[in-house]
């Protein structure tokens, strides 16, 4: 399978926080014989070990979120319409007639639109004024129940030969970062990793990982809102500080947590030294990324480290694979040369 | 018999705004070869394809008329890479943030639409922004976009058919190639059945922004009668008027735009082959290429046979296969029976 084949399964793969078993198959396929001690944890957490050269006795944890945003049903009408309430922070403005696969069985539905003709509402539809089709003429039609979940219906597409265009690259990016990271050379000491799940229902898969894995530092890899489109000189706040096609980000902060500064020091060096390209996140006004939220291990040192995604909390989506490739040259530069804790 | 579900995958996902339908009339052309005689492009890119009828001439002629544009949009004013766009045809630009798009550029650009960064204040949270404000990105430098894209080059929504349960189909522009799958059915029914009639069947061009397709062909045809398909509301929640459920029945047009006895005759044909007809009242302006048709020259006699589908103007169109079908049996079936002096019945009755 090639990188970019394996892209888009990830990317179209269905996994709303709360059941990541699809990513969980496709990620155990790829690397079940290039790790040790894979296990699912309680919330979903698939983690294991990458066996390391011993040269050192560091605990280091590297993590990567599954899932994505998505839906939970919460009603099916006589009419076979489909209500549902959001799972993770949607941008609402980006949602009007989406494509979504509805349930275990991921029956194909489309959200309802009332025509332009039959009305001129401006308001943004709200979660709740949503109705999804699977074309059934009445509840009988429709196989998934209340609770069951609903994902977006991703197009996974190559939209130049550098960037692409689709789904979850927040999540599945940054399991794609995981997996080569894992695929590739042993690092100095056995590195810990996992792909988390429930990212966006506050992060709590995150935490599980820190008590029983006890790490010295982690890294958490995820996707990084780039706002590097059209903005307003006027409002300098909302102007990109991350653009696509400018390399990795390091997140200096986040709404609840503050990247560890040795480590970011660390990495900004390493990033100088091999020419990598990085861009720094520091802007206090943040459109939420919950995905790092959790990551604040109480006396860890930790990092976030990101690839741009303009769109990125929409269903399209897109990413430039050369931030991609910087955010894993910087990853695995930055663990390979890590110092035992005393050098720092 | 003809993969309808197949022919109208293909047509939804080929591009084709308003005046710029040339790679749809190819496709149509392509279906339509086997099932007619001849064919002529009119001067606004109409396909006209005649199927003669078996009476002695001079014989009447009536027209089927579907259009085979699609809404879209075209490049304003290109800055710093990212494209601003004004609307050829009702766009709504409500259902535009995140849609993929075609740029038809020196190649076509796949790209998305989406909102400025600007807009992520508060304050542009609660209403949706209007099409001037929204941008297209095509993930592309400044300058490559300056090579590839120019203002006037066309963009189109970029979707393909979606499955869903029941014979339904959703996807763009079902509105209203989903009616030209109708003729093309109706035309394949018609092979090998005896009808006295000459055919003309038109691909209609630009209905999208006034119907100019259809009132320069009626114009240039004069047929002795029109029937245009187009689609009508199917049932869902938020539509309130003039819906029709999927499966409940033909959709026929009444009002003013429409000739009664056509109407009526319709209905007669409906009744023999015990498919139920819609009376859809319609009491001004169809919205149709019937409202052209119908004042073309000395005026011709129309009607307007309609196909239900939800979602109008979007990406996810949903018809239903078997409401297709039905309307191109009912169709033929009229079409089959229409006699010599069908035409000195569409009389107002108060001639004598």
């Amino acid at each position: 399978m090639t990188r970019l084949e394996l892209l888009k399964q990830l990317s179209e793969a269905v996994a709303v926080s709360g059941d990541e078993s699809e990513l969980r198959k496709i990620i155990r396929e790829q690397i079940k014989d290039n790790v040790a001690d894979l296990k699912t944890d309680t919330v979903g957490n698939l983690s294991g070990v990458k066996k390391g050269t011993g040269e050192t006795a560091l605990r280091v944890l590297l993590t990567a979120p599954m899932d994505e945003r998505g839906f939970m049903i919460t009603n099916v009408g006589d009419d076979g319409l489909i209500s549902v309430d959001e799972i993770g922070k949607h941008d609402k403005r980006y949602l009007a007639t989406q494509r979504v696969a509805v349930g275990k069985e991921k029956q194909p539905g489309v959200m309802l639109w009332v025509p332009i003709h039959q009305s001129r509402a401006t308001a943004i539809q709200q979660i709740d004024s949503i109705s999804i089709d699977v074309g059934a003429e009445g509840k009988g039609g429709v196989k998934a129940k209340p609770g069951d979940r609903v994902g977006f219906l991703g197009r996974f597409t190559e939209i130049s030969n550098t960037v692409v265009r689709g789904k979850a690259f927040d999540s599945r990016a940054a399991c794609l970062a995981l997996l080569e990271i894992l695929e590739g050379e042993p690092f100095p000491f056995d590195l810990h990793f996992a792909f988390t799940a429930q990212s966006h229902i506050l992060t709590r898969g995150a935490a599980l990982l820190a008590n029983r894995i006890q790490p010295n530092m982690s890294i958490s890899l995820s996707g990084v809102l780039a706002n590097d489109v059209p903005g307003n000189p006027d409002e300098p706040e909302y102007n990109a500080p991350v653009k696509m096609g400018y390399g990795a980000v390091l997140r200096m902060n986040d709404q609840g947590f503050t990247s560890s500064r040795v480590i970011t020091r660390h990495l900004r060096k390493t990033a100088a030294e091999q020419n990598i390209p990085l861009q720094i996140h520091a802007q206090t006004y943040d459109r939420s990324d919950t995905a790092s939220f959790g990551n604040s291990f109480f006396g860890i040192d930790a990092v976030m480290l990101g690839v741009p995604i303009r769109y990125m909390e929409t269903p399209n989506s897109l990413m430039n694979l050369n931030d991609l490739d910087a955010l894993i040259a910087l990853t695995r530069a930055g663990l390979q040369t890590l110092d035992t804790p005393g050098d720092k | 018999m003809i993969d309808l579900k197949a022919h109208l995958k293909t047509l939804s996902e080929a591009h084709g705004p308003s005046g710029y339908e040339s790679p749809i009339r190819a496709l149509v052309q392509e279906a339509w070869t086997p099932l007619v005689n001849s064919f002529e492009t009119g001067k606004l890119g109409d396909l006209i394809a005649v199927k003669p009828g078996n009476g002695a001439e001079p014989r009447p002629r009536i027209m089927l008329c579907a259009h085979m544009d699609e809404i879209g949009m075209i490049v304003k004013r290109i800055e710093d890479g990212f494209l601003y766009f004004a609307a050829l045809g009702g766009i709504d630009a409500r259902t535009l943030p995140g849609m993929a798009v075609l740029v038809h550029g020196k190649r076509p650009l796949p790209g998305v639409v989406a909102l400025p960064a600007w807009y992520d204040s508060a304050a542009n949270m609660t209403d949706y922004a209007p099409l001037s404000d929204l941008c297209i990105d095509l993930g592309l430098s400044a300058g490559e976009v300056a090579e590839l894209v120019q203002v006037g080059d066309i963009i189109t929504m970029d979707a393909p058919v979606l499955e869903l349960g029941g014979k339904r189909l959703a996807g763009k522009a079902m509105d209203d190639r989903a009616c030209i799958a109708i003729v093309t059915r109706t035309l394949e029914l018609l092979q090998g059945r005896a009808h006295n009639w000459d055919v003309i069947a038109i691909a209609s061009t630009q209905e999208e922004v006034g119907s100019h397709g259809a009132r320069t062909i009626a114009w240039q045809f004069q047929p002795d009668a029109a029937i245009a398909l187009d689609v009508t509301y199917a049932r869902q929640p938020g539509v309130s008027h003039g819906a029709y459920a999927y499966g409940a029945g033909v959709p026929v047009s009444l009002g003013a735009n429409f000739h009664p006895a056509l109407y009526q005759a319709i209905l007669d044909t409906a009744e023999k082959l015990e498919i139920t007809t819609l009376a859809d009242p319609l009491p001004g302006h169809s919205g149709t290429d019937a409202w052209a048709i119908q004042v073309a020259g000395e005026g011709i006699p129309s009607a307007l046979v309609n196909l239900v589908i939800r979602n109008m103007h979007t990406t996810v169109e949903t018809v239903d296969m078997g409401d297709i079908e039905r309307t191109a049996r009912l169709l033929a079936e009229f079409i089959a029976d229409l006699s010599p002096d069908f035409l000195d019945k569409l009389r107002w009755g108060d001639e004598e």
